[in-house]
């Protein structure tokens, strides 16, 4: 039987990773006098997710300690830690969701196990870990945006229904079947992993991002009109007036 | 070669490059290139009874690619998750090749190890145990057997009832549709007297209103449940109602989801056809010309052994009888179902309840209903099935386009091959019972043999032959195409020992090392899906052919070949009686492979015939077209002049190969879509509107039948309600999907869903591990709180096609005491952490 | 082996530089070239991961805009014969 062909050497070197700017403090924090590796960590791969609770990259890293705890109370093997030569900053812990992803565990062990607070503890709800976000980021090959009924993805999600939906269009090619498309709401997204790693595609068509990657921003001038005047519980502008049309009797 | 196939790549891939490009190549053949040496041939998918076609690709010896058929009426292209990964189910990685016998010291030992050997070893021996197990002068001590399948393809199907019914003279032939779609045949005779939906897929189209009862159709049937949610988008009005002991994911498209306390449903039934009543609005018209009422017998028990205590308290075991009644004592009946006691019984809120008993009382609204193992797998099945028809009946909402009581199918074949060849161990090709003199009598001129030869009572069904093999009456046992030790109720106590049970000898033909394979004694390598010419019958009556488009690897031969051949190996005294021979004028040496395959009929068709430019091994082998042969004298079932019963009639053998599948009765050169209505049934006549011809006045049954509670309800120790069942990544065990890395990858492990709240009650945290265990048996496991199916509290629902978590250690083994078929939706079970 | 055909673009008056640049990379066949800079180039590679430094090397090449693979075949067959 074919295996589907290893992909770390290609992806790897597509570099769409290239956060330079985020990562710049975490640089000084590395301490470990080996300048080779140095640029490894401005340059957290794609694929790197950081445990529940992380925070930001450059505080996440300034605060780790390298202690390898989290990776052992992990009772999954999910987490890593990052050897020499790989790009990711050596000795901090991470997960590739492909690989193994988080399976959200209840009482989130490895959060209790960080000694320093570089994994938050005020983090008891697992359903609020932002580890990173899900991004079905090929509508080509993604096989319910061919009319497939595959939405594995869908059904593995632990936050089922609330972090990833299927909507439903009509297939127009078919004329009688519907399409089931995967949409990920990311206030509910873990960045768990689970879809991209259940992906059945010999390179998954859904990726977990981290946030910088995968979220747009909003111009910070820029209100939604709808949700403000809901917010609001009226028009934000009072006493404007409005003139009545005036209509022939028979329509009236 | 190598050279030339790389060329003949690099030239595939410049071109598709130039393609994208709009760039003219110089000096490439595009018309030679595009057709990049894969062959593409029609094919239907392996799996569900749904009978998606597909189009299947084949280059140097090897099916390398799959597309979904666009022209196919089913699927218009598309393919589930396991349709995708189809060319893959052949190529695991510990495809069986060669015949496996456990031996010691050289030879056969019940505990030996598995080693190879060769067909005729391996046909010796099997035919030494079998004959050792058949006493020609004495039926009675014929202990032989056979589990098959609603996975063989027709002709495969048709020759093993066969060689079991006219060779062996044994009718311990069953298949593994028993556990599947038995109670839906049972509803099927005793309302219509003939079998199979009188509806179609078509019915997804037309109808305002859907209602699943006991059918996951968004995992189980993900094409059909594609069409059935474009109709509910794009037709004003349309609502979808769905019940279910459990919230799965066909809740999610619900405009009426009702979650029911298990067994309930047949009071949720008798209270709809109770509302119809009461409020009249049930079509008199209807009812007066197509319908009779009846009462069915109560209190029949649980299909157990005889001697379990509800089987001795039930007053009237295992009894069918139903009897004429009038409508008003129908209707008083039934007026014991108020709303009230629906709620109370149930558990589900009552303006939810009513809603739908409206949906079905509305004459302008068509109604179709579905239903899978939810209704099938049901101690109470074939009632049920039926309360579903009674409401139907009422309003006279069936057999039109839109209202459409539909029972699908979880084999590609159920339908096709497991009941219309006689695969039961009560049945005949074509509807014909081996009850009835009459149709014996047909059967056994059809195959010119002496009628005494087919035995006048049942075999052993799929539940029986495990407990017979346990108990030593059944000695000499052939599985094929399907993996029973994993799909069968209660393994521990009745079919692990009866397979390792001293007394018996175990065959099982199987492309893979199952737990059904490795549990036998001998070991069958098996040709599957597209390695052999076949063909299958879906849910709607589709009968679909495939051509054999690759070979079997190494010594891997198809399940046809295996009984064929095997049946050179019987002479006639060896299985019939003296008296049987005389009667015949066939020599007592003649073999059964003489009496019944090249037997005038099955051997006429000449191997010029076979299909241009595709392999067939088997015919080769032979030196005739076998599938065309068995195919044609099924037809003298079915379609001949004279046959005991019409309605089943199809196409030659050769229109199949050419069509993309046709729904029977295929008379004229057409096809039926809806059955017993004039204009679309060529069988009812102008002017009788509709016609229930399976009975002999014509007329459907309306059967009432109580409530009765389940075999095991959850008590102090074992408090939770187990339910158990499939996941769209896997089909049934897990045999071929489970090989496809990337659906394992997609599901890996079974668990076991249960409420938050319970799981909170027993301590347990989401993924921890547990033990599920019965009073038959346990499995460790994990917990899912999340996820895909949320049962309510006191019901749990785990998966049973991981082989290394045994869910059917734990089942109980009550069947319906009519179909004969498990319920492996409700017993009682705990869990407790690891 | 792994066989994998594409299309690059390279700036038209670069074309001809690109196109020596492109046949010194190993495995890399030009099988035709517009003048407006289209190319359609296959890589035929032993090793897959070898496949994706080339498509890597290709874009690297002064003059190419863009190199978007269209066909990839591979066969594990192959790399073990």
């Amino acid at each position: 039987m074919s295996k589907a062909p290893k992909s770390s050497g290609g992806v790897n070197r597509r570099q769409f990773l290239a956060d330079t700017a985020k990562a710049a403090c975490g640089v000084g924090a590395v301490g470990l006098g080996i300048s080779l590796y140095a640029d490894d960590a401005k340059a957290l791969p794609a694929t790197a997710l950081r445990p529940p609770g992380a925070g930001p990259e450059s505080h996440f890293l300034s605060a780790c300690v390298r202690c390898g705890l989290c990776v052992r109370d992990c009772p999954y093997d999910t987490l890593r830690l990052a050897k020499l030569g790989e790009r990711v900053t050596v000795g901090t812990p991470y997960f590739v969701a492909r690989e193994v992803p988080c399976e959200m565990c209840d009482d989130i062990p490895c959060v209790p196990a960080c000694p320093t607070g570089a994994l938050d503890h005020a983090l008891t709800d697992i359903n609020k870990a932002r580890m990173g976000l899900a991004v079905l980021i090929d509508h080509e090959t993604c096989l319910n945006f061919l009319g497939l009924r595959c939405d594995v993805c869908y059904r593995v999600c632990p936050v089922i229904d609330k972090a990833i939906t299927l909507e439903q269009h009509a297939n127009l090619r078919t004329g009688k079947h519907a399409m089931f498309i995967p949409v990920v709401h990311s206030e509910h997204c873990t960045g768990c992993g689970k879809c991209e790693r259940s992906c059945v595609l010999e390179e998954a068509a859904i990726k977990v991002l981290p946030h910088r990657l995968a979220k747009g921003a909003l111009g910070a001038h820029y209100r939604l009109g709808w949700e403000e005047k809901a917010k609001a519980g009226h028009e934000l502008v009072p006493g404007i007036i409005d003139l009545p049309d005036r209509m022939p009797e028979v329509v009236r | 070669m190598k050279l030339t196939r790389r060329d003949f790549i690099k030239t595939n891939a410049a071109v598709a490059a130039a393609t994208a490009a709009g760039v003219t190549l110089p000096g490439i053949n595009k018309a030679e290139a595009a057709a990049d040496g894969i062959r593409w041939d029609k094919g239907v998918c392996r799996y569900c009874g749904t009978g998606c076609g597909v189009l299947v690709g084949t280059r140097d010896g090897k099916v390398v690619a799959s597309q979904g058929d666009p022209d196919a009426p089913v699927n218009k292209g598309l393919n589930c998750i396991k349709g995708y990964f189809l060319p893959k189910i052949m190529y695991g990685e510990d495809r069986l090749t060669k015949p496996l016998l456990r031996m010691k010291n050289g030879k056969f030992d019940k505990n030996g190890e598995f080693a190879p050997v060769s067909w005729d070893q391996a046909f010796d021996i099997m035919a030494e145990k079998f004959k050792a197990a058949i006493n020609p002068e004495d039926p009675q001590a014929t202990r032989v057997g056979m589990f098959g399948s609603g996975q063989w393809t027709i002709w495969e199907g048709y020759a093993a009832a066969k060689f079991f019914k006219a060779g062996l003279r044994s009718n311990n032939i069953d298949p593994n549709a028993r556990h599947c779609m038995a109670s839906a045949v049972g509803a099927f005779m005793r309302g219509f007297g003939i079998d199979e939906p009188m509806g179609c897929y078509d019915d997804l189209e037309h109808a305002d209103v859907f209602v699943l009862w006991g059918a996951n159709m968004a995992e189980m049937h993900p094409i059909l449940w594609s069409r059935l949610t474009n109709t509910r988008l794009t037709k004003p009005g349309c609502e979808v109602h769905v019940l279910s002991t459990f919230e799965h994911r066909s809740f999610e498209l619900a405009d009426n989801g009702m979650i029911f306390t298990p067994q309930s449903d047949l009071a949720i039934l008798n209270y709809i056809a109770n509302y119809i009543i009461q409020n009249k609005a049930y079509n008199q018209d209807f009812i007066d010309k197509h319908v009779n009422f009846n009462a069915t017998t109560t209190d029949i028990g649980y299909g157990l052994r005889d001697e379990h205590p509800l089987q001795k308290a039930a007053k009237n075991p295992n009894k069918g009888k139903f009897n004429k009644i009038s409508f008003e004592e129908y209707a008083k009946a039934v007026s014991e179902y108020t709303l009230e006691k629906a709620v109370e019984l149930s558990g589900v809120p009552a303006e939810q309840l009513e809603r739908l008993a409206k949906a079905y009382a509305d004459p302008k609204k068509k109604v179709s209903s579905y239903w899978t193992m939810g209704f099938n797998q049901h101690t109470r099945g074939v009632w049920v099935n039926g309360l579903l028809y009674n409401v139907h009946l009422l309003m006279g909402k069936i057999s039109e386009p839109g209202n459409s009581p539909f029972s699908l199918t979880g084999q590609p074949s159920a339908c096709g091959t497991a009941r219309e060849v006689g695969t039961f161990a009560h049945r005949l090709p074509a509807d014909l019972v081996v009850m009835n003199e009459k149709h014996r009598a047909f059967a056994a001129k059809t195959w010119k043999i002496p009628v005494e030869v087919i035995p006048p009572k049942p075999g052993f069904h799929a539940v029986l032959q495990h407990r017979m093999l346990k108990d030593g009456k059944l000695n000499a046992y052939w599985v094929q195409c399907t993996n029973n030790m994993q799909a069968a109720p209660n393994m521990n106590e009745e079919g692990y020992p009866g397979y390792r049970n001293e007394a018996n000898f175990i065959v099982v033909s199987d492309p893979y090392p199952t737990v059904t394979a490795t549990s036998a004694d001998l070991i069958l390598p098996t040709a599957m899906w597209m390695e052999k010419e076949g063909a299958y019958g879906n849910a709607e009556r589709r009968t679909q052919f495939w051509r054999q488009q690759v070979d079997a690897p190494g010594e891997a031969k198809s399940d046809i070949w295996q009984v064929v051949e095997f049946s050179k190996r019987f002479q006639l005294k060896d299985v019939w009686s003296k008296d049987m021979i005389a009667k015949s004028g066939y020599s007592a040496d003649k073999s059964l492979y003489e009496v019944l395959f090249a037997n005038g009929q099955v051997n006429k068709f000449g191997l010029d015939q076979l299909q241009k430019g595709h392999n067939n091994s088997e015919s080769k082998d032979f030196g005739f077209y076998l599938q065309k042969g068995i195919f044609e004298e099924y037809r003298m079932f079915n379609s001949a002049e004279g046959i005991p019963k019409k309605g089943h009639e199809m196409a030659e053998f050769e229109v199949y190969h050419n069509a993309r599948g046709l729904r029977w009765p295929v008379i004229d050169g057409k096809e039926t879509l809806w059955r017993f209505r004039e204009g679309y049934d060529p069988h009812v006549k102008a002017g009788e509107g509709v016609k229930f011809y399976g009975k002999p006045d014509g007329k459907a049954a309306i059967i009432f039948a109580p409530y009765e509670p389940p075999a095991e309800s959850p008590d102090k120790e074992y408090d939770l309600w187990l339910s158990t069942g499939r996941v769209l990544e896997h089909w049934h065990s897990g045999s071929m999907t489970r090989r496809v890395p990337e659906l394992h990858r997609a599901y890996p492990s079974a668990q076991v869903y249960m409420h938050p709240d319970d799981a909170e009650a027993r301590g347990l945290k989401r993924g921890d591990a547990i033990k599920i265990s019965t009073r038959r048996g346990e499995v460790l496991t994990r917990v899912e709180t999340r996820g895909r199916n949320k049962p309510p509290v006191g019901l749990v629902f785990m998966p049973w096609f991981d082989e290394s978590q045994l869910t059917n250690k734990l089942t109980l083994d009550a069947t319906d005491p009519l179909s004969k078929e498990t319920d492996f939706k409700k017993c009682a079970c705990k869990v407790v952490k690891a | 082996m792994s066989i994998s055909g594409l299309v690059v673009h390279a700036r038209s008056e670069k074309l001809a530089g690109v196109k020596t640049a492109l046949e010194a990379l190993e495995g890399v066949e030009i099988h035709a070239a517009n003048e407006d800079g289209r190319l359609v180039v296959t890589v035929d590679q032993l090793v897959n991961n070898e496949a994706a430094d080339t498509l890597f090397k290709i874009r690297e090449v002064d003059g190419v805009i863009d190199a978007a693979l269209v066909y990839n075949y591979f066969d594990e067959d192959t790399v073990k014969a």
